[in-house]
């Protein structure tokens, strides 16, 4: 019995001291751990969502910057009436037949800028087509395409070469007359005058029309996006008309000086030369549509002092400034939690390089931190992106697996008359 | 004895159960406890790491999408850019006297693409050594000799580098985007030869155009005495419409002394055009010291007859037939051109047909010269009437009489044409006969020949010369002629390998020219040298070495090349942009700017701190000093000790095509 008693005794007494205090901290410490665990697993979670949102909305941004690589849709949505700013300069249509007197915009369609006409007396001789024509296959076999001036011969000079214009001019027949070169621009030094020639025909007209009338069609991105490798970026020229007029030089070369512009930075070689030169101590850049004044001519035909010896910090940065548009990657923004991320493409044109410089731009919301990724990368020319889209509107339909189809006529077109576009 | 649940329960088991009571509740002893809790803390600890596992891949996810922009980035420059480089000596008589015609220019994607201007450089190789990688992959390449590259900070704006820091830097990231590393993993293969050292082919000339003639300046080998008698020299030039006082020297038909002299570049004929025509109606020598009296046939008529009879003297000495410089009618002058064209494509020897050229290119030059002079009226109106235009006459120089002809303005409209039209057809069907310049104005594909090294005949050129392998091209080269560079030294036959090695036309599989791109990440940036290391050991002929000239020592040809900035974008340490040249910048304190007040960076400075052959120059040129790796503008180190390696994670791997040759898609 007594054992019993004291085994039910022992039974029923309590911790000790000790006891609950270990048990006490060992249930502490269990907690704290399940607690800390909680928390760094709530922490990690947190930080990887967070960062799994900041790759999606990478992600999402450099798709949006492949899309606008392939269809320039922000410089101009075809489904956008609103988002056509570089269609029609200062957005009015031109007149029927008439032309801009500043030129056009990257997005102008050709009818409307530099129309494709065949000549109404000899339809058959093709050198006398002008305007473009978006099926021309440029063939180095054919002498058209070939360039027939002097790369000796200034602008203004006394012609001690000689007049390469008898041989390819922008009009196929013209007067020469008694020329007064200037020495300086504004000055006329009567000793160097050249006399007049009289009034000829010339047997290559087709390719200084290109040129020249590129020249004023759609702005300096898309005149060298337009002209083929390996052009010479001047030509003899008789157009007493058009942004130009005052720049006409009928024996000479062109300097195609629209303000002084598209000619290479060091101006004291003013002879013809092709995009690599033109380009290594400038540059030219597709404006962007948001530019103030980016429906502007004039802008669309600047010159950027980018090159090693020309250019400043801030001219690099107003370059920048021009050819970049950004926009978000969430155009709704997303919940304030996200981060906000801007999305642009610049097109520019360096050393003779065509540039699409991406830009995915991320700032958190939290930190302010920002976080950009800038990579160049291939694009659509403008020339494509152009035929894209449907000179009526929207995007084009295009397929050249079967001659059945019926394209649609595209930017680059003309229309025969009474067609409908 | 009692009874429980219908069994008999002893005394016995009630002890046996009273015990077995008290021992369940004597609880968990210590040990239990701890055991248990070392399980539970290992379950926890287990779950615990598996949530940064979701943050390493989400961070590896980062890292890979700006891998996929940096490869895509690279890719696009291979594709486009130029190779373009002004002010680059590439001629010499022996292939290994220039760098230009190895690494620089070859169409390999790490030759091509790592440089100040494409802004991916080498890791430096101290630190590059530190670095394991699963398979020892990163090892195995730099033992090969290949290299581990890093991003420069910004993306690649393809602007001037003296412009970068304008631009926009991959800003907040950058230390991200710098943690990639990357290399080329497969061998490149033999690739075409883009600058031929002996004549660095294709030579391009305005069409038409006078005998080539250029700066004496830009022509050492005049300067340094070769010749002691120097075809043409004279004190004052026309210069492109403008007269200034200029030293030219005529490159094309200076006269040799071997058989190949009557060829290419190397027709003594072609030396009197210039003398007897050109020059003196171009280039006014009144101005020159002393004072000599003015020629009459400067810039005048009788100037620019003179050319046009010696152009015409040329067409004859050459064999060109009269139907050719002397049409009995000429009704269309475009036609008259296209008939004639097809007689010479079918009637003259392919051997022959750079005199037909050559000579169309200095008649229609001259006779062009005459429109300056001369109406439309005089030159017989359009159409030319027969028997109309400008009497020309006989040539009055003795030794150089001329045929005599009526020059009319469809003469001279048809001499432009058939000069356009038998050059274009010349130099497309001829890439491999070199008798005639390219023209400038229209250049072609074809203007560039498939030249290779081959590989199994690498006899010595001359004894006690170094071993070099010999150029091969696809058909054996024409009329070559002598350099621009170094008309004094013919270009034997014996310059040229065996054709049955030559590859470059052959059919490939597809292995053959796939080469992989591999990214990793690794936190190389946070060692304590990432910016005072070396840079990577460059490769020899970025260093611009001028061709060898008598008297010349070696230091003298390190000086003597004109290291623009702006001119030279594939040679050079390809941190050239970025790295230190002053000795004193390893010493310098964390956190010290680089900038202010006085800028320490080899960037922009103009013409070349690392150019020459003191030791100094030496120490810029390898980049001794580290470099603004970062691109932040102050000296950095990171926390890590040199003695502590890091593992490098692989990101991503693109496979892509290996080219042989040099070409740039738009």
């Amino acid at each position: 019995m007594t054992t019993q008693t004291g085994s039910k005794l022992n039974l029923n007494e309590g911790f000790t001291l000790i006891e609950l205090m270990i048990s006490v901290t060992l249930g502490s410490l269990v907690i704290y751990t399940a607690t800390a665990g909680f928390r760094v697993a709530s922490q990690s979670m947190t930080a990887a969502n967070r960062l799994g949102v900041e790759n999606a909305i990478m992600r999402a941004g450099l798709q949006q910057a492949h899309d606008r690589l392939d269809f320039w849709t922000d410089c101009d949505n075809p489904e956008d009436l609103s988002e056509q700013k570089l269609r029609f300069p200062g957005g009015v249509a031109p007149p029927p037949g008439g032309i801009y007197p500043n030129g056009g915009l990257p997005f102008t369609p050709m009818r409307d800028v530099f129309p494709l006409r065949v000549d109404p007396v000899n339809p058959a001789n093709p050198e006398l087509i002008t305007g473009w024509n978006p099926n021309e296959k440029w063939s180095p076999s054919d002498s058209r395409t070939w360039w027939h001036n002097s790369l000796a011969q200034n602008h203004d000079t006394n012609l001690m070469l000689g007049r390469y214009a008898l041989f390819a001019n922008s009009k196929s027949s013209f007067d020469i007359p008694l020329y007064h070169p200037p020495v300086v621009p504004g000055v006329v030094d009567g000793s160097k005058d050249n006399p007049a020639y009289g009034s000829i025909k010339v047997p290559h007209s087709w390719l200084s029309n290109q040129i020249w009338g590129m020249h004023s069609a759609l702005g300096f991105y898309g005149y060298c996006d337009y002209l083929p490798a390996g052009t010479m970026f001047g030509c003899s020229i008789y157009d007493d008309t058009g942004p130009d007029s005052g720049q006409m030089n009928a024996d000479g070369m062109a300097t195609f000086s629209l303000n002084g512009n598209f000619s290479f930075s060091g101006s004291w070689v003013s002879s013809t030369k092709g995009l690599w030169r033109l380009s290594t101590f400038s540059g030219y850049g597709l404006v962007n549509p948001t530019y103030p004044g980016s429906d502007n001519a004039l802008v669309q035909r600047e010159i950027y002092n980018v090159g090693y010896w020309t250019q400043t910090s801030d001219e690099v940065k107003n370059f920048l400034n021009k050819v970049n548009y950004a926009t978000p990657v969430i155009s709704s923004g997303g919940p304030a939690s996200w981060p906000k991320a801007e999305v642009s493409v610049g097109r520019m044109i360096k050393t003779g390089r065509f540039i699409a410089l991406c830009s995915v731009k991320m700032t958190s919301p939290f930190s302010g931190e920002t976080v950009q990724l800038n990579f160049s990368s291939f694009s659509t020319s403008l020339r494509g992106a152009r035929q894209q889209r449907a000179l009526k509107g929207g995007w084009a339909k295009w397929d050249n697996g079967l001659a059945t189809v019926n394209n649609d006529y595209t930017l680059d077109d003309t229309p025969p008359a009474g067609a409908a576009p | 004895m009692r009874i429980f649940e219908g069994h008999v329960v002893t005394q016995h088991d009630l002890v046996a159960y009273a015990a077995q009571k008290n021992r369940a509740r004597r609880g968990f002893t210590l040990f239990e406890v701890a055991i248990s809790l070392v399980l539970v803390s290992f379950g926890v600890i287990s779950v615990m790491m598996l949530f940064p596992i979701g943050i390493k891949a989400e961070q590896m996810a980062r890292l890979r999408l700006y891998a996929g922009a940096k490869a895509e980035e690279i890719i696009d420059g291979f594709a486009t850019l130029a190779n373009t480089n002004p002010s680059i000596e590439v001629e010499a008589p022996n292939a290994w006297d220039v760098p230009s015609g190895h690494r620089p220019f070859c169409p390999d994607l790490e030759s091509r693409m790592v440089g100040h201007r494409t802004g991916i450089m080498p890791v430096p190789l101290e630190i590059a050594k530190r670095l394991d990688s699963t398979n020892d992959e990163i090892h195995k390449i730099l033992s090969e000799g290949g290299q581990l590259y890093y991003s420069q900070a910004t993306g690649a704006t393809g602007l001037e580098e003296s412009g970068v820091s304008a631009a926009r830097a991959n800003m907040g990231s950058h230390s991200l985007s710098q943690r990639l590393v990357f290399a080329v993993v497969g061998y490149a293969q033999n690739n075409n030869v883009p600058l031929l050292a002996q004549k660095a082919w294709p030579y391009y000339s305005p069409y038409p155009s006078p005998p080539g003639h250029g700066l004496k300046s830009g022509f050492r080998n005049i300067e340094a005495g070769w010749q002691s008698n120097p075809p043409v020299i004279t004190d004052s030039a026309f210069r492109w419409g403008e007269k200034e006082k200029r030293d030219i020297i005529l490159w094309e038909g200076v006269v040799g002394s071997s058989s190949e002299e009557s060829t290419g570049s190397l027709d003594p004929d072609i030396k009197q055009i210039f003398v007897r025509g050109f020059r003196p109606y171009s280039m006014n020598p009144a101005s020159a010291e002393p004072p000599l009296p003015a020629d009459p046939l400067y810039y005048s008529l009788a100037g620019a007859t003179q050319y046009f009879q010696v152009a015409l003297w040329y067409c004859v000495k050459k064999g060109v037939p009269a139907s050719f410089y002397d049409p009995a009618v000429v009704v269309d002058p475009v036609d008259l051109a296209r008939k004639n064209t097809d007689d010479f494509r079918k009637g003259v020897p392919d051997d022959d047909k750079w005199k037909y050229v050559q000579a169309l290119r200095f008649l229609s030059h001259a006779a062009t010269c005459m429109t300056k002079w001369k109406t439309l009226t005089e030159l017989g109106g359009q159409p030319s009437a027969s028997g109309s235009g400008v009497n020309i006459s006989s040539c009055l120089i003795p030794g150089f009489s001329s045929p005599v002809i009526n020059l009319t303005h469809d003469k001279i409209v048809y001499y432009h044409e058939l000069c356009m039209r038998l050059v274009k057809l010349y130099s497309a069907s001829q890439p491999y006969d070199w008798g005639a310049p390219r023209p400038t104005q229209n250049p072609l594909f074809t203007d560039y020949p498939l030249i290779e090294y081959d590989l199994f005949t690498s006899t010595p050129v001359a004894d006690a010369l170094p071993y070099q392998w010999k150029p091969v091209t696809a058909r054996p080269v024409r009329n070559i002629g002598r350099s621009y560079s170094f008309p004094n030294k013919p270009i034997p036959s014996s310059t040229w390998g065996e054709s049955k090695n030559f590859t470059l036309a052959k059919p490939f599989a597809p292995a053959e020219r796939c080469r992989q791109l591999v990214f990793w990440a690794v936190d190389w940036m946070s060692y304590e040298d990432c910016e005072t290391a070396p840079s990577a050991p460059i490769d020899a002929s970025k260093y611009l070495f001028s061709a060898p000239l008598a008297g010349q020592s070696f230091d003298d040809r390190m000086n003597t090349c004109t290291w623009c900035d702006h001119h030279l974008y594939a040679f050079r340490n390809p941190e050239k942009s970025i790295a230190y040249w002053d000795p004193i910048v390893p010493t310098l304190a964390t956190g010290t700017q680089i900038y202010d007040p006085e800028k320490r960076v080899l960037n922009n400075d103009g013409f070349g701190k690392d150019a020459g052959s003191s030791v100094s120059n030496k120490n810029i040129f390898l980049g001794l000093y580290g470099a603004d790796r970062n691109f932040d503008g102050i000296l950095d180190r990171g926390l890590l000790k040199k003695s502590i390696r890091l593992r490098a994670s692989t990101v991503a791997r693109y496979n892509f095509y290996d080219p042989r040759l040099t070409v740039v898609f738009r």
